[in-house]
């Protein structure tokens, strides 16, 4: 199925293959790539307008992820009936908030977006970090991804959900 | 623009042209029929006339010329604005046909193969937005050719609404 990368942003150069490369592996290690998957690349403005909108907290951030399937069990994969239902749904990454992250860090921006985009299909997958329980079990799914997908590429990724809780 | 490109206005027509590395890149526009319609709500109350005035941006269809010398080719890449401008989620332009046409020669040769990005492989189509981007036809570009093309359509407008003052008047 298809992974859809949109670009609304003009405020940071960015190149979609980089991306699509990387997420493509996430999808195989998560075994979704039947499923479609929209990636959205956004500035500060328009995330924090959906930040405010959908979590009422009007400040702009990494990352916002708006699921097809609501109320998943983390680890669970969707059941869909219907092709139609074959969709994860959107991840959006708000890249010039992880731009400005990664030029204070000194950290690799593709490197950042990757760990940003599989915190953010782990929520399209159920996982959550409100309880200490929640954030311990998402922790240890990025863990495991970001450790295949480090095999695969040769990088060192590192969970986001390490200082999210 | 920014980027260097070399601006050349004949009439309505507009070409931006650029070398770099051995390419010659245009990117082609045309200010006619370049103001998408837009349609009058019922005004609010307490809101006064002029200010239900919407602004108008010209967003005309582009066309990206990229040619080689060795071999001589041209690749044509057609570009869009989102024609919706409720569809928030959309790119900032799309490329909706790419195809080969002969170096030099202004006609459009129909014989030539033209592949639609209707139903392309996602990752290919990504592949040509990284190629347009490589050479400086992204977002920033697309964003700045509105300007242009919106400042160059507001020129011509008065120059034609002074052109039909002087006309209706003459006997």
């Amino acid at each position: 199925m298809s992974l859809v990368i949109r670009n609304l942003q003009k405020v940071i150069p960015l190149r979609r293959i980089p991306l699509r490369r990387r997420i493509e592996i996430l999808q195989k290690i998560l075994d979704v790539q039947q499923f479609d998957l929209g990636i959205i690349c956004v500035s500060n403005r328009n995330i924090q307008l959906l930040n405010n909108t959908y979590r009422q907290k009007n400040v702009p951030t990494d990352v916002l992820s708006f699921p097809f399937h609501e109320n998943l069990k983390a680890g669970e994969l969707p059941q869909p009936n219907f092709q139609d239902e074959y969709n994860l749904g959107d991840v959006f990454l708000g890249v010039e908030y992880i731009y400005q992250q990664c030029q204070e860090n000194g950290e690799d921006f593709y490197s950042i977006l990757t760990v940003t985009a599989a915190h953010g299909l782990c929520h399209l997958l159920g996982y959550q970090h409100n309880t200490e329980a929640e954030w311990e079990q998402m922790y240890q799914k990025e863990k495991q991804i970001l450790e295949e997908l480090n095999g695969i590429t040769g990088a060192n990724l590192q969970p986001l959900t390490k200082n999210h809780f | 623009m920014s980027g260097g490109w070399e601006l050349d206005v004949h009439g309505t027509e507009a070409k931006l042209l650029r070398k770099i590395a051995g390419e010659r890149i245009t990117v082609t526009f045309n200010i006619n029929n370049s103001i998408p319609p837009t349609f009058d709500e019922e005004p609010q109350e307490g809101q006064k006339a002029d200010e239900q005035e919407p602004e108008l941006t010209s967003t005309p269809n582009f066309v990206v010329e990229v040619t080689k010398d060795n071999p001589k080719q041209t690749l044509v890449l057609d570009c869009h604005y989102p024609e919706d401008e409720v569809e928030e989620e959309s790119d900032i332009f799309s490329i909706r046909e790419v195809s080969f046409q002969p170096t030099g020669e202004s006609d459009w040769k129909d014989t030539n193969y033209t592949l639609s990005t209707d139903s392309l492989d996602w990752a290919l189509y990504d592949h040509l937005m990284d190629f347009l981007a490589d050479r400086g036809v992204d977002n920033t570009f697309a964003d700045e050719l509105v300007e242009l093309s919106t400042a160059l359509e507001h020129q011509e407008y008065i120059r034609f609404l002074e052109d039909l003052k002087s006309f209706v008047k003459c006997q």
